[in-house]
């Protein structure tokens, strides 16, 4: 419930993640929905029983009435004891929900902190784009596009490192080994 | 019997209870970035502070109350003689703590969930302007990155001629 910061959730949460915590929780959390469950319908079934003896009984006859407070008593705890299992119950499905909540929101801020900084060298590699334009006018175009590629070459490992192309080949090598081809 | 004010609390328990089941379930996004466009309007804001504001009052004193019942009730069945008015007024003082118990997790329930609806909405919400902050910005991207290869492709054109 508490507002904590999205690296503690995503600490729980690969907590939560790993095989051996998560079929032990997996196992616990059944077993706890089942008991609960069983809690629940037996509050409910006693709590209708109780009433139905209630309008079945005289309220002229002594006995009957004795009978009555304590059927009543027993009624208040059946109906007390359902709460107890209904809120229990009820509780499980809230935390479930609260972590996947909070796991996901600390999913996409990872992925949104990704994504920023893949934006960042998108940019930054537009200007060696405007080298070979300068430079490799005159000149043995091979030659210069050689050295083009030696002076770009960090800046894509530095792309590599921090945006992670899946397919490992970024746009800007691709057009220069066009080139020096042509 | 049942008093008005505990059949107040049921019902509100009731609502919570149906609030919270459609909170539980994963809805698709659409109907999600509804409910959050609803929650936002201005009037609603404030309309919806005053009334949790005064439930949740209401709901803290409801088991003040019960806690307060419950004591007294215990206290009082411990003096309670072992005549036989005494055991029939123990019965009814049973009787009476039982039901400040079953009270007491009534309005105990209905305030909990009160606040896990809050934190559920505010979740909610903020899972959805992340994932639109998310497609901004991969949408910003995939625009940026076909002038980055126009200019490339420009630039060996250049070097051809």
């Amino acid at each position: 419930m508490l507002p904590l910061p999205h690296t503690v959730w995503r600490s729980i949460s690969k907590v939560l993640r790993t095989s051996a915590v998560d079929s032990a929780l997996t196992f616990i959390v059944r077993f706890l929905v089942v008991g609960l469950a069983i809690g629940v319908f037996d509050s409910v079934q006693s709590i209708q029983g109780l009433q139905e003896q209630i309008s079945v009984t005289d309220p002229n006859d002594l006995y009957s009435a004795m009978s009555l407070s304590s059927r009543k008593q027993r009624i208040f705890r059946a109906e007390r004891n359902l709460y107890l299992a209904g809120f229990c119950f009820a509780l499980i499905f809230i935390i479930r929900r609260l972590f996947q909540l909070a796991a996901k929101n600390a999913d996409l801020v990872d992925e949104i902190k990704i994504a920023s900084q893949g934006t960042r060298p998108t940019t930054a590699n537009q200007q060696p784009s405007s080298v070979p334009a300068t430079s490799g006018t005159e000149s043995a175009p091979t030659n210069t596009t050689d050295q083009e590629l030696t002076e770009v070459t960090p800046i894509e490992n530095e792309t590599e490192a921090s945006s992670g192309h899946e397919d490992g080949v970024p746009r800007q090598r691709r057009g220069f080994t066009q080139g020096s081809d042509s | 019997m049942a008093s008005p004010l505990w059949l107040g609390v049921y019902g509100v328990l009731c609502l919570e209870l149906i609030l919270t089941l459609i909170l539980l379930v994963p809805l698709p996004e659409r109907v999600e970035k509804g409910m959050v466009k609803i929650l936002q309007l201005p009037n609603f804001i404030s309309g919806w502070t005053f009334f949790v504001r005064f439930l949740a009052i209401a709901l803290v004193l409801a088991v003040y109350d019960s806690i307060r019942t419950i004591k007294y009730m215990e206290s009082k069945i411990l003096d309670d003689p072992e005549t036989l008015t005494g055991v029939m007024a123990n019965s009814l003082d049973r009787e009476r703590r039982f039901r400040a118990q079953r009270n007491l997790y009534l309005a105990g329930f209905a305030l909990t969930l009160l606040f896990v609806i809050i934190r559920l909405v505010q979740m909610i919400r903020s899972n959805i302007n992340l994932r639109e902050e998310l497609k901004a910005i991969s949408s910003q991207q995939s625009s940026t990155a076909p002038s980055a290869a126009n200019q490339t492709t420009a630039g060996t054109a250049r070097r051809r001629n």
